[in-house]
């Protein structure tokens, strides 16, 4: 009955692609034929590996999966990009003009991080689960290098990180982007924009039924340069002689090009 | 169409890029400047990492003073002596430059000291070039005023080492164009630029080179110091973007063919007016940057 009425809301309430509503079908009968597991959730995503070409502008992942649930449960995405050193910097003004007086090194922040949720998460969980299954820009784990001093300046910082990173669009908290259908289906979008940087991202998908965490799912994307462009990257980091003199001898020729061509008019 | 650019990491329009090559290409061939004081802080306005705009910025003026040279070479208006002193004190001054960007780069205080330079040194040379083509507007209304001597002599033709450059008609110690030069090599470095609006007044006024042999001397001249900053900066920081580099140069070099035409259409003085106001614009255009609140006190960058 249940299996049933699965297959009736995959073909109707999804108009995906058709290899996502075969991936969907199959994720579906894998997690039917688990009755007994303690998961109550399992996802996927459109794609698992993104690759920065170039004519990448950023991409838009779909998120997709079934849950084991009721109508008003909840679901809560935490999709986190690789880690990466920040370094944050505070201007002050400084005889008339604005300088950058002080700064704190982050060690380990998240180079892009966005929490789906299908309602906003205080109304979901209480702050001490938020804190338990670190959902939340708050609960990241952050590094300083050096501690930040006085250590009531903290919060300030990490607002400031948490805001300047939004500005660039690689954290962000999208309340209501996910989609529950009738506590069996979910779907979410991801926006990836262009500067994303390559490496390993993690997506974890908690599945909440009144105020408690019934269970968690964890996939990975992989996003990775390719064509000329990672090409390019890979010589100028590897054999950056070679890259620098070629670019000059590059230049030297287009320098000439030009001359020539434009030498009778 | 997006491209995304391998080494700045960002992905920007062609057209813009192109664009803009154009842009500064036209207002480059107009007055015969090189144009890398407009387009290093348009770059860096469009959201170009600074490092990557000045490394970039370098490797593009190799190729606008190639082709710049070439002409001034065939009617023998280039002083390959004095050319040759210039650019040992560049490729001096420049390698200092690229240390000096790093550390600045390092300490998070390169933004301010790119602005500062432009702030002052375009200020200086605007306001100077200003003055100088009113003056020389005036002085086509009143008839008859006297010419100066060719150039007057100082303190500065008293320090040793002194050579002869038959071309440039001078006869003056070599320790003076090497310093100038690595003065110039070094915000050349920090600026994105070739330095030609700092070298070429100087050349004239300060060592008293003739006027024809300025320009291709001290294309000559940058050619060198320009690849000398794309080399290093491409081996210490890998900040040199090949592709943004040349999609800039293929606008770059038919925007300046249009302006060179445009340009035969106006006055010298008129010319020089109207380049002394741009060469002042940017430099205001940064100084209310740096003395206007910005939006946000705080702001990220990614450490490599």
């Amino acid at each position: 009955m249940s299996a049933f009425n699965l297959s009736v809301q995959t073909f109707a309430l999804f108009n995906l692609k058709a290899g996502i509503r075969i991936g969907l079908a199959i994720l579906i009968l894998t997690f039917m034929a688990l009755p007994l597991s303690a998961s109550t959730i399992i996802a996927d995503l459109s794609r698992k590996d993104v690759a920065i070409t170039t004519d990448f502008h950023g991409t838009e992942l779909l998120l997709f999966g079934a849950v084991k649930g009721e109508e008003e449960d909840d679901i809560i995405v935490v999709f986190s990009g690789p880690q990466t050193k920040i370094a944050s910097r505070k201007k002050e003004k400084v005889s008339g003009i604005w300088v950058n007086t002080k700064t704190v090194l982050w060690q380990n922040a998240p180079s892009f991080y966005q929490l789906l949720s299908t309602r906003p998460k205080d109304e979901i969980l209480s702050t001490a689960l938020q804190a338990e299954y670190r959902i939340g820009q708050n609960y990241i784990p952050l590094q300083t290098k050096t501690p930040i001093i006085p250590q009531s300046d903290y919060a300030e910082w990490f607002q400031s990180l948490n805001r300047n990173m939004s500005q660039l669009g690689l954290w962000k908290t999208s309340i209501g982007d996910v989609e529950l259908i009738r506590g069996a289906l979910f779907r979410a979008p991801v926006l990836m924009p262009a500067n994303i940087i390559p490496g390993r991202y993690e997506v974890r998908v908690i599945h909440v039924s009144n105020g408690a965490v019934r269970s968690e799912y964890s996939t990975t994307v992989r996003v990775k340069k390719q064509g000329i462009g990672a090409v390019i990257f890979d010589i100028a980091h590897r054999y950056s002689v070679f890259y620098g003199l070629f670019a000059v001898a590059f230049a030297v020729f287009a320098g000439w090009l030009a001359a020539m061509a434009f030498r009778r008019s | 169409m997006y491209i995304y650019l391998p080494i700045a990491e960002v992905s920007m329009h062609i057209g813009v890029i192109i664009g803009l090559g154009g842009g500064v290409g036209f207002l480059s061939g107009m007055f015969g400047v090189g144009g890398g004081f407009l387009m290093t802080p348009l770059l860096i306005f469009l959201g170009v990492p600074p490092a990557i705009a000045v490394s970039t910025e370098a490797n593009q003026i190799v190729a606008s003073s190639v082709s710049g040279v070439i002409a001034h070479w065939r009617r023998g208006n280039v002083d390959f002596k004095m050319g040759g002193i210039l650019l040992a004190g560049g490729v001096v001054g420049s390698s200092l430059g690229v240390l000096l960007f790093s550390i600045l780069r390092d300490i998070g205080q390169i933004d301010l000291v790119i602005k500062l330079s432009y702030v002052i040194f375009l200020g200086l040379i605007g306001g100077l070039m200003l003055l100088e083509s009113i003056r020389a507007i005036l002085r086509t209304r009143q008839p008859g005023a006297r010419r100066g001597k060719l150039h007057q002599h100082n303190w500065l033709h008293g320090l040793p080492l002194k050579m002869r450059f038959r071309k440039s008609k001078l006869y003056i110690s070599a320790l003076l164009p090497f310093f100038l030069a690595a003065m110039v090599g070094v915000l050349s470095a920090i600026m994105g630029v070739g330095g030609g609006f700092i070298l070429v007044p100087a050349m004239i006024y300060l060592l008293g080179m003739p006027t024809y042999v300025v320009i291709g001397t001290s294309l000559f001249q940058i050619i060198f110091v320009t690849a000398n900053i794309t080399v290093l900066q491409a081996v210490q920081t890998q900040t040199v973007d090949f592709v943004l580099a040349g999609l800039l140069l293929f606008g770059s070099v038919i925007g300046a063919q249009i302006g060179a035409r445009f340009g035969t259409r106006l006055k010298g003085e008129q010319l020089r007016g109207l380049l002394a106001l741009m060469v002042l614009g940017v430099s205001v255009k940064l100084g209310i940057e740096l003395i206007t609140a910005p939006v946000d006190v705080f702001a990220v960058e990614f450490i490599k």
